[in-house]
């Protein structure tokens, strides 16, 4: 059971950076009406970690800058980073399940 | 909202809905979006160096999701990125220091507002041209290449640019370059990252145009290819410029909360229009940063 979700968990990341050919592009892309739900879906899961994590974020982020440029740095490069990988992985995994949803 | 780091109260629903915007600009033109975010947060109170350092860190997490969706539509010539984003880093570098000294002679408003609004009118109407003549077909040297969607009016430049035998020579198969000089590809890295490490963002504004023109890279493979490269300056952007105190990261991550949304937009688009219709969709919109820069510059306070 733990190997099938490791292996799903592999194959979808490896489905989200490979290569695709122009046929395979093409059955990729997503139906309107999957598109325009995940879209939907995926602005309300947004705007709900706005509210429950990023507004939360400011005085321990102004402690760091002021104590340490380097640290702050660093924090500051990986916490963009990992909000656009962990959004993009999010967004993805959405669509999937919402194409396999409607079809 | 308050945002200690800068100093700053802006509300978030403008820095969403500005991130939103620059992440359609982004899916579907490849180009940060800098030209309007840069502007963007410039009138909402933001001094210019905070501007700069806050835009790059933006760039970092936007660009990634957008370049995402490009690469796995065979849009991104690796070769090409990871060599030009050697001789960004030097011009990002060299691009915060200038920030730095202009901070010392309290000159960067003027200095970067000014410099701004000179490039973005250029490379607007320098787009409008291009891209208007080779879709009517009047451009003199209108040329067709193996993909038609990627004609342009000024084709015969960066052929031009291929003859310049300057070794190392390289051959850039992703981007149907047979044979250019490596010091082409550098001058072209260190430019872009110049106008990154000084006008912040990831100056795709003017290494895309670079990409098309002078090196003579097809326009959807400069959108991705200019993405992933903007993914390695804009961080060694974002870490130069958060050192020398220049970054503001939670405007940066509440405005890339709505690029998020965005990007997914601008990409699905990309696969509706042919090149020369997109640049010309993307020719006017420098000029809409420039007015709100010169807004920003004669009222010198922010737009509530």
């Amino acid at each position: 059971m733990r190997n099938k979700s490791w292996d799903s968990l592999k194959a979808f990341a490896i489905e989200l950076v490979r290569k695709k050919t122009k046929a395979e592009q093409k059955k990729s892309e997503p139906s309107l009406k999957a598109f325009v739900v995940q879209l939907a879906i995926f602005t309300a899961l947004v705007v709900s970690y706005f509210f429950l994590v990023l507004s939360f974020l400011s005085h321990w982020l102004k402690e760091i800058f002021d104590q340490d440029k380097l640290v702050y740095a660093l924090v500051a490069w990986g916490l963009i980073a990992a909000q656009g990988v962990v959004l993009e992985i999010i967004a993805a995994a959405l669509l999937k399940a919402v194409e396999s949803r409607i079809d | 909202m308050d945002f200690p780091i800068s100093g700053q109260h802006i509300n978030p629903l403008y820095l969403a809905i500005l991130g939103f915007v620059v992440g359609i600009f982004g899916g579907f033109f490849g180009v940060g979006g800098s030209f309007i975010a840069g502007p963007g947060l410039f009138v909402a109170g933001l001094p210019m160096n905070w501007v700069v350092g806050t835009d790059l860190a933006h760039i970092v997490g936007k660009s990634i999701v957008a370049m995402r969706g490009h690469l796995v539509r065979g849009n991104v010539d690796m070769k090409l990125g990871l060599i030009m984003a050697g001789g960004t880093i030097i011009g990002t570098e060299a691009g915060a220091q200038g920030i730095q000294y202009l901070k010392q002679l309290k000159l960067v408003n003027q200095v970067v507002g000014f410099l701004f609004i000179v490039v973005l009118v250029v490379i607007s109407a320098f787009m409008a041209w291009e891209s208007w003549a080779t879709i009517t077909g009047k451009g003199k040297r209108a040329q067709k290449r193996k993909s038609k969607e990627d004609e342009s009016a000024v084709g015969g430049f960066s052929d031009r640019i291929h003859r310049i035998k300057l070794s190392p020579m390289i051959k850039l198969a992703e981007s149907e370059i047979k044979s250019i000089s490596l010091w082409t590809v550098l001058v072209v890295a260190v430019i872009g990252g110049l106008f990154a490490g000084f006008l912040g963002g990831g100056a795709g504004y003017v290494r895309m145009p670079l990409l098309v023109y002078v090196l003579g890279v097809p326009t959807k493979v400069a959108i991705g290819t200019d993405l992933f490269e903007v993914v390695i300056s804009s961080s060694y952007g974002t870490l130069s410029h958060a050192i020398k105190g220049n970054v503001d990261i939670m405007i940066a991550l509440v405005m890339h909360t709505g690029a998020a949304v965005g990007a997914q937009i601008g990409v699905v688009l990309t696969q509706f229009f042919r090149g020369p219709r997109i640049r010309l969709a993307f020719a006017p919109l420098p000029l809409v940063g420039a007015g709100l820069i010169v807004y920003g510059l004669l009222t010198g306070h922010p737009m509530k």
